[in-house]
């Protein structure tokens, strides 16, 4: 698991950030910008506790 | 912003060096300083920020470069005020107060403390409110800049749920919150660019300049040196008030105050910018008065889409969850026997009642500098004791050396400003932002006054 939250946290930032970025260079969507960012949030808060470590 | 830093006990569970220096096997690296103000200072509140600026007339050079200079003068502070007493003395604001002013001046303290967190809380509920209350539509009337009064029985109803939530979570403990703000801050960081980005595609350009003026014939409410203010005393509280020794005395080195510079650059520079756009868009492109505002749910929702709704209440969440229970520590301390649990209690039920009114999230600007002009003097007092009570001539830590309980020089010095600078504000209409920081000088200066005149025959004994 910690494996792959190691890629898939990274990514989900990744698809957070792109999906605006494609939207303003029209290659992206309104509808499928939205999409992708929700399930990037679903992804990164899946992953992102077993790719973070230490805390508060 | 706004959002009140972990007390020690938040920091360090387990309620440890209260009452000595944190000892060198438990200080800590810098890494751990950056990511929580980066963290800390990404919160709710910074969705209402970022657009008040906008409805107060604040020009894009007035963002751009006042935020630039206001939040560099606040790390400065941190850096070379707060970082700098906290590795010296390693001692909590409480405990290090407590030596100078006494128990009871300290009790004084934190029920102002407690009572200035529940509000800010409540306006952390009040902000996520708009966005649970989206899916509702029409049935919800959502506040507007200018509502100071609940807008209708759904819209309380939404508050009293959120609220209740938080100060159930806030009861069972501040851990998992913690843990879910800690995971939550770089997504939200990059919802908050994801929103500016999307509203800079829809006015079709990426100059600021271009979209962030003044409306034409307005006179705008905030300008250059308001936003400097603004940004540089919105956590006066913390910086020149001292709140954050609690957090610095862990430290190893006072250059970790440099950390600070996370929080404003993300949270308190990006983040406000890209939050501003939103309403830009919707007077620009929507017809939204400026002035009347938009609640941060809709356009958030508006531009991102469910990921936005999602952040903005993550967002107000784990920053009103600590608020709440911080707040219940501040009651617990005025009140010894009284159990946490209690405290926590007391808290979030006046953080709802907040809520539900939304005149402090509507008027943020307006609360964020009251919160620093009446807290952060005692910083002064601070500030005073260690590094002029002997040039001056007078008792360091006074209520050590006399085992007083209530150091009346203290009480003077910090009312008398307070009282003054809420007259400006009240009846002159005086920018409660431009306050903290002649009411910490004259605060300064008149407790060496008063602690001259008082607190003489401490001064003479050896």
């Amino acid at each position: 698991m910690n494996a792959a939250a190691k890629v898939l946290a990274p990514l989900a930032l990744v698809a957070t950030l792109a999906p605006p970025l494609l939207h303003a260079l029209q290659v992206l969507g309104e509808g499928p910008m939205k999409l992708t960012m929700l399930v990037a949030t679903v992804v990164w808060f899946a992953s992102a506790p077993f790719w973070m470590k230490g805390g508060r | 912003m706004t959002e009140a830093v972990p007390t020690e006990t938040q920091t360090h569970a387990g309620d440890e060096f209260e009452r000595q220096p944190v000892p060198p096997a438990a200080q800590k690296g810098a890494s751990s300083f950056w990511g929580m103000y980066a963290g800390e200072h990404t919160a709710g509140t910074e969705f209402m920020i970022g657009p008040l600026f906008v409805a107060w007339g604040a020009s894009a050079f007035d963002l751009i470069f006042g935020l630039l200079l206001g939040n560099l003068l606040a790390v400065l502070t941190w850096r070379f005020l707060t970082a700098e007493i906290a590795t010296q003395r390693r001692l909590t604001l409480y405990y290090q107060l407590e030596r100078i002013t006494g128990r009871r001046l300290v009790i004084l303290y934190n029920f102002f403390n407690g009572v200035l967190f529940c509000f800010l809380a409540g306006a952390m509920v009040t902000v996520s409110a708009t966005a649970v209350g989206v899916p509702f539509g029409d049935r919800i009337q959502m506040p507007s800049f200018g509502d100071t009064w609940p807008t209708g029985v759904v819209w309380v109803l939404v508050c009293v749920v959120i609220g209740a939530a938080m100060t159930f979570v806030a009861v069972r403990g501040y851990g998992f919150v913690a843990r879910v703000g800690h995971v939550a801050a770089p997504w939200m960081f990059l919802v908050f660019v994801a929103c500016g980005m999307v509203m800079l595609t829809r006015l079709g350009t990426a100059n600021l300049f271009d979209v962030m003026k003044p409306a034409a014939g307005s006179t705008p409410k905030i300008g250059f040196w308001g936003v400097v203010c603004f940004s540089w005393f919105c956590n006066a509280a913390m910086n020149l008030g001292m709140s954050d020794l609690s957090i610095f005395r862990f430290a190893r080195k006072p250059s970790y105050g440099w950390a600070s510079a996370a929080g404003m650059y993300l949270g308190h520079y990006v983040a406000w910018i890209c939050a501003a756009l939103l309403l830009v868009y919707w007077v620009r492109d929507k017809g939204a008065d400026a002035t009347r505002g938009v609640p941060p749910g809709p356009m958030v929702w508006d531009a991102v889409g469910w990921a936005g709704l999602l952040c903005v209440i993550i967002a107000g969440w784990t920053t009103a969850n600590p608020t709440i229970y911080r707040a219940g520590l501040a009651f617990q301390g005025m009140f010894p026997k009284m159990s946490r649990v209690a405290g926590t209690l007391i808290a979030g039920i006046v953080c709802t009642l907040a809520s539900v009114f939304p005149a402090v999230a509507m008027k943020l600007l307006d609360f964020v500098g009251i919160y620093g002009t009446i807290l952060c003097p005692v910083g002064a007092v601070i500030v005073v004791d260690h590094y002029l009570a002997r040039r001056v001539g007078i008792p360091a830590e006074y209520a050590v050396r006399t085992g007083t309980s209530f150091n009346v020089a203290v009480l003077l010095a910090w009312a008398i400003p307070v009282i003054v600078a809420m007259y400006f504000y009240s009846r002159h209409g005086v920018n409660s932002f431009f306050l903290p920081l002649p009411t910490w000088l004259a605060c300064g200066a008149l407790y060496i006054v008063f602690a001259r005149q008082l607190n003489r025959t401490a001064a003479l004994a050896p």
